[in-house]
């Protein structure tokens, strides 16, 4: 059975044996070139224009197998120059896991911690933030976002007012689904972000008509959630063979003309898929180093997938 | 304000269905030989809804309760809210039906049938059923027996078998007691078909048969008090 990944055009399969090769024989293998990277627009940092989500994926509870497995995720994630992670206190055991990877791993300078608050009630956003960084093992996220607009007058206000006392770096709001977007522009429009969070990808594409264009011209860096649908896009892709075009933006693979077609909207920084899987990981992470689409390309990504 | 919602069942359902079954069956290994137990305690139920014995109607409720505060505690509490932080509401929900069925059993709220009817026979055929069927389902869909669910050590056997028992006795209890069950069978039928498994259906057959029997049947009195 095919699965996402497998179902390359025949010209990429003779370079994936060429790599193998290279893997198992005496030649050291190449170092995989460094993901492109796009500025935060208030504070000029560059970040890989892929992240790694963990919704779901990392909610492995104190399964110590599975911990080990996720740790070796986020190891392949920064060993390929990946930097943003993003979680969310709604995520079970998300989060614990994470601490757990960056423990064994010596905590990687490279993060940047992308966390969310997610409580109806204000007074217990503070806490929540504490609680979230103990579970990380981190001093300060470098992201707070305010988790699907929940309370978000309030978060937002508190959020500001501990990035004002350098507590954390960076402010944001998120959505997920196609939900708010309507209140999404309304506090974009009013509000001082350094952050949006939304679902985009060649299917759910509502965020074209004002989101994208209202951050760009505000200055907001724009987090893609759900690139692939939690997988639903990717399964129902895998049954059709990949177009041979998809070659020459180096696109080996559905996903990776997914996140291609994401990440080269001018108004993304960067998408964040999650996986349980280090070849996903690395396959994510190799679709932000090679080429990206121009519009028309972008539009033919669209019609293809839009079709299937 | 609240915005609720906007959330949908899917949002809710925050673990792969690969993660449960290994959690499952790290609680049976840690369990083992609990399962024994507890499937024998249901299927004792079931022969005590038929075969009268003296004390009956105070030492199944009680020790059900029992079932219901282990689940409470060593399933809901101590390992499924490691996955699912909605579990952390379930348990005490769980540990209160548990307390309310001793509290049922011991005071002498409930009554058993005192003949052998249709509908007793139908309760505890449905009974063994449960208890015997349900870790028969791990393999039926795909998972390892190892994982199976066990009545009296995970919840939605023991909501089920429970359910059943309640629609063979009698007492004005037995409808307060139902509610409990009967609202955690509506939550795992519809995290089953969230999680894409047909075994949902099974879950609300299985409610609605007990609930049918214990509407259709006539209700034996309740224990006169002094």
């Amino acid at each position: 059975m095919h699965t996402r990944r497998t179902l390359l055009t025949g010209a990429m399969a003779v370079g994936g044996i060429a790599a193998l090769s290279r893997a198992g024989g005496a030649q050291p293998a190449a170092p995989a070139p460094a993901p492109l990277t796009k500025s935060i627009p208030s504070s000029g940092e560059a970040l890989p224009v892929v992240g790694l989500g963990t919704w779901i994926t990392f909610n492995v509870g104190n399964d110590a197998a599975l911990r080990d497995e996720c740790a070796a995720v986020v190891a392949a994630f920064f060993a390929a120059g990946g930097r943003l992670i993003d979680s969310s206190p709604m995520y079970g055991s998300s989060q614990p896991t994470i601490g757990y990877a960056l423990q064994k791993l010596g905590r990687p300078e490279a993060l940047f911690s992308a966390e969310k608050v997610w409580t109806s009630s204000p007074r217990n956003g503070p806490p929540q933030i504490a609680q979230s960084l103990a579970s990380w093992g981190v001093p300060r996220f470098d992201l707070v976002q305010v988790h699907n607009l929940l309370s978000w007058e309030a978060h937002l206000d508190t959020l500001l007012a501990m990035k004002e006392a350098k507590q954390i770096r960076h402010v944001g709001i998120t959505t997920s689904e196609g939900r708010r977007h309507r209140d999404m522009e309304a506090i974009m429009a009013s509000r001082p972000l350094d952050f949006v969070q939304a679902t985009y990808n060649p299917v759910d594409r509502e965020l074209e008509a004002r989101i994208l264009p209202l951050a760009r011209e505000r200055g907001i860096a724009v987090i893609v959630n759900r690139p692939f649908r939690e997988g639903e896009l990717t399964r129902k892709l895998a049954r059709h063979p990949l177009p041979g075009w998809a070659a020459e933006i180096g696109a080996m693979s559905w996903a990776q003309l997914v996140l291609k077609f994401i990440v080269s909207h001018p108004s993304v920084t960067c998408a964040i898929p999650a996986t349980t899987r280090v070849d996903h990981v690395r396959e994510n992470l190799a679709a932000a180093a090679g080429p990206l689409p121009d519009e028309a390309f972008r539009r033919r990504i669209a019609e293809a997938i839009g079709h299937i | 304000m609240s915005e609720w919602w906007t959330y949908e069942l899917s949002d809710f359902l925050m673990f792969s269905p690969r993660v449960y079954v290994r959690l499952l069956a790290a609680y049976n290994a840690a369990m083992w030989p609990a399962q024994v137990v507890t499937i024998a305690l249901g299927l004792a139920a079931a022969a005590l809804l038929l075969v009268p014995m003296r004390g009956r109607e105070r030492l199944v409720p009680a020790a059900l309760g029992v079932l219901w505060t282990l689940v409470a505690w060593a399933f809901l509490w101590e390992r499924y809210a490691t996955i699912n932080w909605g579990a952390l509401y379930a348990a005490p929900a769980f540990a209160l039906q548990g307390v309310v069925l001793i509290a049922a059993g011991l005071s002498g709220r409930l009554s058993f049938p005192a003949t052998r009817s249709a509908g007793a026979i139908a309760a505890a055929a449905l009974l063994v059923a449960i208890v015997l069927g349900w870790p028969l389902l791990a393999p039926l869909f795909g998972r390892p027996f190892d994982a199976a669910e066990v009545f009296g050590l995970v919840p939605d056997p023991t909501a089920l078998a429970t359910l059943a028992l309640l629609a063979a006795i009698g007492g004005g209890a037995r409808i307060v007691l139902m509610i409990i069950p009967a609202l955690w069978s509506l939550i795992a039928a519809a995290t089953l078909f969230t999680l894409g498994s047909s075994a949902w259906v099974l879950v609300l057959a299985a409610a609605a048969a007990a609930v049918a029997l214990s509407v259709s049947r006539r209700t034996p009195p309740a224990p006169r008090r002094w």
